[in-house]
């Protein structure tokens, strides 16, 4: 009864109300003045006559409901014609049609004037594409920016076909040579990854967590971890396949400086890895603008002699070219090995209360730097030691940079290698105020060695004017 | 001087006297200086004593002159008898059935006072006429004879020299309004504009423009003659809540309220807004009367604002996080942009709320009252009770109130009369914070929620938890869980009680003297909760929940004792004058303490919050005024009237040094004269044969100050202040020992006319005022250590007009109309301020304040569209400067703002004025309909020509962040070649497209239907029950505006600078109540 009174009540309340406020202020601020704005994708696409293929193939993989949403999206849309060549067999596998058209659709919008430098655009099936003023990967869009109310759409000239990605193709196309193929697939591994990993307990002695066997590792491959991930779509790279010749000639090429022991596997494991680790780089070069040298990850030059390009592939995340020919320069490959003298790893005596760093200016080459400087150890042959990582079997050029700025007397320190007791260099007289580059002697080595131990070593006395060590930098120069 | 003396006792001397230099001026002169004479009433009964033969001729010559007449209704035209007809202190005589009365005249230049139960009383001069014909109209007609209440006691309203306005209450059928919200459209040149919706906020009172930057503009509260502290003293620690102390006087226990709108020199230093006087209501009968009324109502919930509903907003924020930086892939990965129906946390995003659905409600009100006056020949009373409760369009939100009022009078003797007033009003109102308070007003977090969130928790299935839902993962709180669980409440009490005696000394001589105290007290107290408030950052920790109290204490005690002569002078001159004192002694306090981060939600009270985070304080203000004034009223003939007041104020404000007024001792006292002259066209003789009935030409100019200045502003003082551990005080600022009052002199010429039997009658009046010594900050050198000081260096002047018409349309016995117009408008101008020119900033707004133009100039950019095509921005080459000094080009889908000094940057050199928040006028309309037994009353209010800044439009189009928006952001520029007038979408607006600009300026006219108030007599009598009436109002029903926010009424504050900006204050609501009051 009460409820029906406040109801009596609200009836005059109500009639004013629409009278009045009658929200007409509203009506002009908020009326949509681009009708486009008004429309989804999809009802826009739909109503598009020159675009009915395309939105028959929306419909049919459940994407229409996608951009009709209320998410922003932007469509490549293919017209009528671009779809004419489309094969049958996508059309009939409901998997590859799904990945087909979902290459034409990305989350958000991207609208031409953004693209003035490529953008590389995720699209629904993982992919990318990369979108440059007009064009997108290869095509061409005939009409760009048009608005919509959850996003945008570009009419296209061509189809976006959802390729392979470069590791794809390199397992999949039987265009690519078998030798480095075969190497390459050879590199997979276990390696230990606690991302993913079920805790079933807690080592009582480390407190180290212990996990479910068969889930602290993932099976990945080695190129992927070392090199580049040519799974990676978001990137885009450039892979050199070798043919089987060139493949076997390169390997051949550099197996002299990667000598190794027959016990250890000998030089071709090793010589095949070096080889592999630079063929790849890091970026999207066709072949009408490949430039004549890529460098590769790790800064080694490679040679692109387009007259020795056999095939070309591409990828949905980069090219494959096949080469029959590398030519990667050994002086490119190894390199010289320089190791600061303030990076010593130990040394033969703790006298780290006579050891100096310090900042110095180089007034030949114009730069700072830093040095060690020990002085007044009072210990015979004292020394410091250094350790080279990945020696080559070659004969390297030694020479350092040793300031002595800090007694007008010359003193004498020496470079040895494996044993601070073995000849070396032999001692070499630091002269007084000299910033240059001094060449002390030779080392050759046999074998390739993953690491190698060298030392600085001072005068057999404990006089502190005789037997300071000194050094800037020491460098190891392979000779060719 | 025996001589003139037995002149005197000797009636036979005198009444030759009389006959013989009759109407000769000099007699009057004389008559004047000797004194006694007019007090000897001779009431007409007298001629039936018998008398001898001689001296009844004589006396029957000296009787004056006959006048005859007939007194009729206006609307039957048929006589009326026992209508009562006098001559002040003459003579008076009743009226006879057929409506015919004899009556004698002192003169043909008398005034005849008509007065009849029911009728309205009115004066009419004989201008020389022997016989007169008066149609009387009713008691509720609009007149220019009723009494008005001055400062300076009970008059008749055309006796008047000053420019004022009464309201007569009829608080039965408006239950829901509160006094200063009352008079919106009511009063020519009263500008009341409603503070929000909020139960009780109230109004601000802008009375004839503004006559202060800094100091109030409020007008001078007087209730029952003492002064009534309408101050909210100290901040709320309630988010924009005003505590109204005119809340608490129910309108049902007034009886009229007076505007006076100059000539408030008799106030002094206080009076330079004018005044407003209230009279309550009290025992008008001897018999007891008991009124009981109840009455119920609704408020109904406002229209919601069109925000963007789910679908939009996701494709708005996904445009706008992308503007962010953010890679596709990162945007598919927030959980609300998940659409896969398998994802556990699909359904707790894939709502689509009505947030302001959730906050706003529709409510009910209740209200009951009771009166009871009687009383006897030696005392009478009033005693009144009421309850009311009146629930708030937002949730959780209500006002209860109780309050109490005894008014006695008392007659001890025939000379000693005394009075008592007493009132207690206890109001507790639960409140949420509104305004700007982004993280816990209610109506603001309801319209920037996300729409596509639950304000339950929700399982993977889709099933609601009853637990409120925490803060989103966009980081804005939850509506509901402020309205559930933020806590926010107002206790309020005052004391006001006055009691006072009047002695009459002589028949001329009176003295009165009046005590008022008051006694006030606010406590407040709110808790913010953790859960479902985004948390808030602090100097040293981040504040989880939030915890506060306050209390604010203001005890007055007010005297007004004077000395009053009064006299009339051989019937052609009146004289009144008076001699008071007022004296004022204040004493407010303020105490607050803010804790944070208690334990639980559970622990609200401030003591729970970590000691190292408190915060404690507050302020002491005491002050005390003083107020000498005289007053002189001068009539003669009954046609000219002059009249003259003067204060002089010392206040503890003052400084010393106070360069005006005069010094008395040390202390600085302030002059305040002013002067009225009136004259009752009218009343001449050569008036005699025109239609019009009464016309008045009235002229006034005064002075009267602004005492508003702070209490110790004038006045060295130090604070304390923390350094690294050590405690020590510091100079506050520098102390200006010449800082005084600001002086408002006010001139005003008006016209009262009324015509056609008074069915029409009207006020004009035109006014000026300028405001000297106004407070204004200068700005000090560098050297000094402080950036401004307070000085009266500024001054200001208003020019306007106003005017009230009120006219019968229909006057038939069985229906009469009466429609009523009121109009103001005025022109502020700034004369003179420090640098010619000044700008302080509310709400992202910058207001200008500049010399030659209005005080408060809204001061932005000028947006002319958004830049369609990038071609389009690269021509016109506009750029803003960054603060490392380099540059950034406007793009399409950017605001073109315009480049006025032409440097292709846009800076702050580029503002202009944009818009004006001063009406061009404004006014009301009413309607009286009487049918019956009913009674219809209308009011419309309107506002023309004021900006209005749409301050949460501005947050609700600013498209820089991941707050909702409203619909029109659907609009928003997108590519290349859309035109468009809303810009691209941007987080964090970097070329601040959403700057203060015309974009959010709106014209803020309307009019609106304020009051609708249908009352019906009920035809019953019973032995029980003497009388009962049936109420239905309506308030606000319709309003036509072209603004597009909630409501076009608004005011954050009462600062000048605050004016036309909608902060998004709870929103004025419509509703509806019914009620009954029933007589016993």
């Amino acid at each position: 009864m009460r409820m029906n009174i406040y109801r009596l009540l609200l009836i005059p309340v109500l009639a004013a109300g629409a009278v009045a406020t009658g929200c007409k202020k509203w009506d002009d601020h908020n009326a949509i003045t681009d009708a486009a704005l008004t429309k989804t994708i999809f009802e826009q696409i739909s109503a598009d006559t020159s675009l009915s293929r395309f939105a028959d193939l929306l419909k049919k993989t459940g994407y229409d409901q996608v951009i009709a949403s209320s998410k922003t999206f932007t469509v490549f849309a293919p017209t009528n014609t671009a779809l004419a060549g489309l094969d049958a067999a996508i059309v009939n596998d409901a998997g590859k049609l799904k990945l087909f058209v979902g290459n034409h659709i990305a989350n958000q919008s991207y609208f031409t004037r953004a693209a003035t430098t490529s953008l590389r655009i995720p699209m629904l099936n993982g992919k990318y594409h990369n979108l440059l003023a007009s064009t997108v990967n290869d095509a061409t869009i005939t009409r760009a920016d048009q608005p919509a109310k959850n996003g945008v759409y570009h009419v296209i000239n061509k189809m976006l076909p959802a390729l392979n990605n470069c590791w794809g193709t390199l397992e999949n196309d039987p265009a690519i040579p078998a030798s480095q193929k075969a190497y390459m697939l050879s590199l997979f591994m276990k390696i230990f990854d606690p991302t993913n990993a079920v805790q079933t307990g807690v080592n009582p002695v480390t407190g180290e967590p212990i996990y479910q066997p068969g889930t602290d590792s993932v099976y990945t491959n080695l190129f992927w971890r070392s090199v580049y991930d040519l799974n990676d779509e978001s990137k885009q790279y450039t892979l050199f396949v070798l043919t089987d010749a060139a493949w076997d000639a390169e390997i051949v090429k550099f197996s002299p400086w990667f000598k190794m022991p027959d016990s250890l596997g000998g030089s071709a494991p090793i010589t095949k890895w070096y080889v592999l680790k630079d063929l790849a780089a890091e970026g999207l070069y066709p072949q009408t603008t490949v430039p004549d040298t890529l460098l590769s990850k790790f800064d080694v030059k490679i040679p692109v002699d387009k007259s020795a390009i056999v095939q070309t592939i591409t990828t949905s995340n980069g090219i494959i070219y096949i080469m029959n020919k590398a030519d990667v320069q050994p002086r490119h490959k190894i390199k010289p090995i320089i190791i600061q003298g303030e990076d010593y790893r130990s040394m033969s005596a703790d006298k780290r209360g006579n050891m100096y760093f310090r900042d110095r200016f180089n007034t030949l080459t114009g730069k700072d730097f830093r040095d060690v400087l020990v002085y007044g150890h009072g210990t015979s042959t004292f020394n410091l030691k250094y350790r080279l990582y990945n020696v080559n079997s070659t004969k390297y050029n030694v020479s350092w940079v040793a300031l002595n700025d800090f007694q007008t007397a010359t003193f004498t320190q020496k470079i040895a290698f494996g044993d601070p007791a073995s000849t070396g260099s032999g001692y070499k007289t630091v002269s007084v105020n000299n910033f240059d580059e001094v060449t002390v002697g030779q080392v050759e080595f046999s074998n390739y060695s993953g690491f190698v131990d060298m030392f600085l070593v001072a005068t057999n006395t404990t006089t502190a004017a005789t037997n300071p060590l000194v050094c800037d930098y020491i460098k190891l120069d392979p000779v060719f | 001087m025996s001589k003139l003396l037995h002149i005197h006792s000797s009636q036979q001397l005198y009444t030759k006297t009389m006959l013989i230099l009759k109407n000769a001026i000099p007699v009057s002169l004389f008559i004047c200086m000797s004194g006694t004479l007019l007090a000897q009433t001779e009431p007409a009964v007298k001629d039936t004593v018998p008398a001898e033969d001689t001296i009844v001729i004589t006396r029957t010559a000296l009787k004056g002159v006959p006048v005859k007449g007939i007194i009729t209704d206006a609307a039957t035209k048929k006589p009326v008898a026992g209508i009562r007809v006098n001559i002040e202190n003459y003579s008076a005589t009743i009226t006879q059935d057929k409506g015919q009365f004899t009556l004698r005249a002192p003169s043909y230049d008398a005034t005849l006072t008509i007065s009849g139960e029911d009728y309205d009383t009115r004066q009419v001069p004989l201008k020389g006429r022997k016989e007169i014909m008066v149609a009387l109209l009713d008691e509720s007609h609009v007149s220019l004879h009723e009494n008005v209440v001055m400062p300076v006691g009970v008059t008749t309203k055309r006796n008047v020299t000053a420019s004022i306005a009464q309201y007569n209450v009829n608080g039965w059928g408006q239950s829901a309004e509160i006094p200063d919200a009352l008079l919106q459209g009511r009063v020519a040149g009263l500008n009341a504009i409603r503070r929000s919706g909020l139960q009780g906020a109230g109004a601000n009172l802008f009375l004839r423009g503004y006559n202060s930057l800094y100091a109030t503009n409020k007008p001078l509260f007087i209730v029952d003659n003492v002064l009534y502290d309408a101050n909210d003293y100290g901040q709320s620690i309630i988010a924009n809540n005003y505590t109204n102390p005119l809340a608490l006087i129910d309108l049902k226990d007034i009886d009229n309220i007076t505007v006076l709108r100059d000539a408030s020199s008799i106030y002094g230093t206080k009076g330079a807004n004018g005044a407003i006087i209230i009279t309550t209501s009290r025992a008008k009968e001897l018999a007891t009367k008991i009124d009981f009324a109840a009455y119920t109502g609704i408020n109904q919930a406002p229209a919601r604002l069109p925000v963007m509903n789910a679908a939009d907003y996701r494709i708005y924020l996904a445009d706008v996080l992308q503007s962010k930086g953010m890679s596709s892939t990162e945007i598919a990965a927030l959980p609300f942009m998940n659409d896969d129906p398998n994802n556990p946390s699909y359904t707790s995003y894939h709502y689509n709320t009505d947030w302001q659905k959730k906050v706003f409600q529709n409510s009910l009100t209740n209200n009951y009252f009771l009166k009871v006056t009687g009383g006897d020949n030696i005392a009478t009373y009033g005693l009144s009770v009421g309850y009311m409760k009146n629930n708030g369009i937002i949730k959780e939100t209500d006002l209860n109130r109780f309050n109490m009022r005894f008014n006695g009078e008392f007659n001890f003797s025939k000379r000693f009369t005394g009075f008592a007033n007493l009132s207690l009003t206890y109001n507790e109102q639960n409140l949420k914070d509104q305004g700007i308070a982004d993280k816990t007003a209610p109506v603001f977090l309801s319209l920037i929620k996300a729409p596509f969130l639950h304000d339950h928790e929700v399982n993977s299935k889709g099933i609601e938890s009853p637990n409120l839902s925490n803060v989103d993962t966009l980081g804005i709180s939850n509506p509901s869980a402020v309205i559930a669980q933020m806590q926010a409440y107002n206790k309020y009490y005052r004391f006001l009680g006055s009691f006072g005696f009047k002695f009459d000394i002589t028949n001329h001589w009176t003295a009165r003297t009046t005590f008022g105290i008051v006694y006030d007290k606010v406590r407040e107290n709110i808790f913010v909760p953790s859960s479902g408030v985004a948390k808030d950052t602090l100097r040293n920790a981040i504040a989880k929940n939030r915890l506060g109290s306050q209390v604010k204490r203001l005890f007055t005690v007010y005297n007004d004792s004077r000395i009053e002569y009064k006299r009339i002078f051989n019937r052609v001159h009146s004289f009144g004058a008076m001699l008071g004192i007022r004296l004022q002694f204040n004493d407010a306090e303020q105490d607050y303490a803010l804790g944070y981060n208690s334990a639980t939600d559970d622990l609200v009270s401030v003591q729970n919050g970590v000691a190292a985070l408190r915060q404690i304080g507050g302020g002491i203000g005491e002050w005390n005024w003083i107020n000498n004034y005289v007053n002189a009223e001068y009539a003669y003939k009954d046609k000219y009237f002059l009249s003259f007041n003067m204060a002089m104020d010392a206040s503890s404000r003052f400084g010393k040094e106070a360069k005006e007024g005069i010094a008395i001792g040390d202390h600085p006292f302030a002059l305040m004269p002013s002067i009225g002259a009136g004259w009752l066209v009218s009343s001449e003789n050569f008036m005699a044969n025109t239609n019009i009935d009464v016309l008045k030409l009235r002229a006034s100019y005064s002075f009267s100050g602004n005492d508003d200045i702070g209490n110790y502003t004038s006045r060295q003082t130090y604070g304390f202040r923390n350094l690294l551990g050590m405690q020590g005080i510091v100079r506050n600022g520098i102390a200006n020992p010449a800082l005084q009052w600001e002086t408002s002199q006010k001139t005003n010429g008006g016209v009262d006319i009324a015509f056609l039997n008074e069915r029409i009658s009207a006020s004009v009046d035109v006014w000026s005022s300028k405001t000297t010594n106004m407070l204004t900050y200068e700005e000090l050198p560098t050297a000094t250590g402080f950036q401004t000081i307070l000085t009266n260096a500024g001054s200001m002047k208003n020019m306007g007009f106003e005017a009230t018409v009120n006219a019968r349309i229909i006057h038939t016995p069985t229906i009469k109309w009466e429609a009523g117009f009121t109009f103001s408008s005025y022109k502020n101008k700034i004369i003179s301020v420090p640098n010619g020119h000044f700008t302080t900033e509310y709400a992202n707004a910058t207001i200008l304040t500049m010399n030659g133009k209005p005080a408060n100039q809204f001061y932005g950019y000028k947006a002319e569209g958004v830049f369609a095509t990038d071609a389009e921005a690269a021509a016109a080459a506009l750029r803003i400067r960054n603060n490392d000094g380099s540059f950034t080009s406007f793009t399409a889908g950017d605001i073109r703002f315009a480049d006025l000094n032409g440097d292709r940057i846009i800076d702050e050199n580029d503002r202009s004025v944009i818009g004006d928040p001063n009406p061009a006028f404004t006014g009301g309309i009413t309607n009286r309909v009487i049918w019956k037994r009913f009674e219809l009353n209308t009011l419309f209010t309107f506002s023309q020509g004021n900006d209005v800044y749409n301050y949460l439009r501005y947050r609700l189009e600013s498209e820089s962040g991941v707050q909702n928006q409203l619909v029109s952001v659907n609009n928003r520029w997108r590519s290349n070649g859309q035109v468009t007038t809303t810009p691209k979408a941007t987080w964090g607006d970097p070329m601040s497209n959403s700057r203060f600009s015309n974009r959010w300026i709106e014209d803020g006219s309307y009019l609106r239907l304020r009051t609708v108030s249908l009352q019906y007599y009920m035809p019953f009598k019973s032995s029980l029950v003497h009388n009962a009436t049936v109420y239905v109002t309506g308030y606000n029903l319709f309003t036509l505006t072209k603004y597009k926010g909630y409501d076009p009424e608004f005011s954050a504050n009462p600062t000048v600078f605050a004016q036309g900006i909608d902060t998004g204050l709870d929103p004025v609501f419509r509703s509806v109540t019914a009620g009954v009051r029933i007589g016993l």
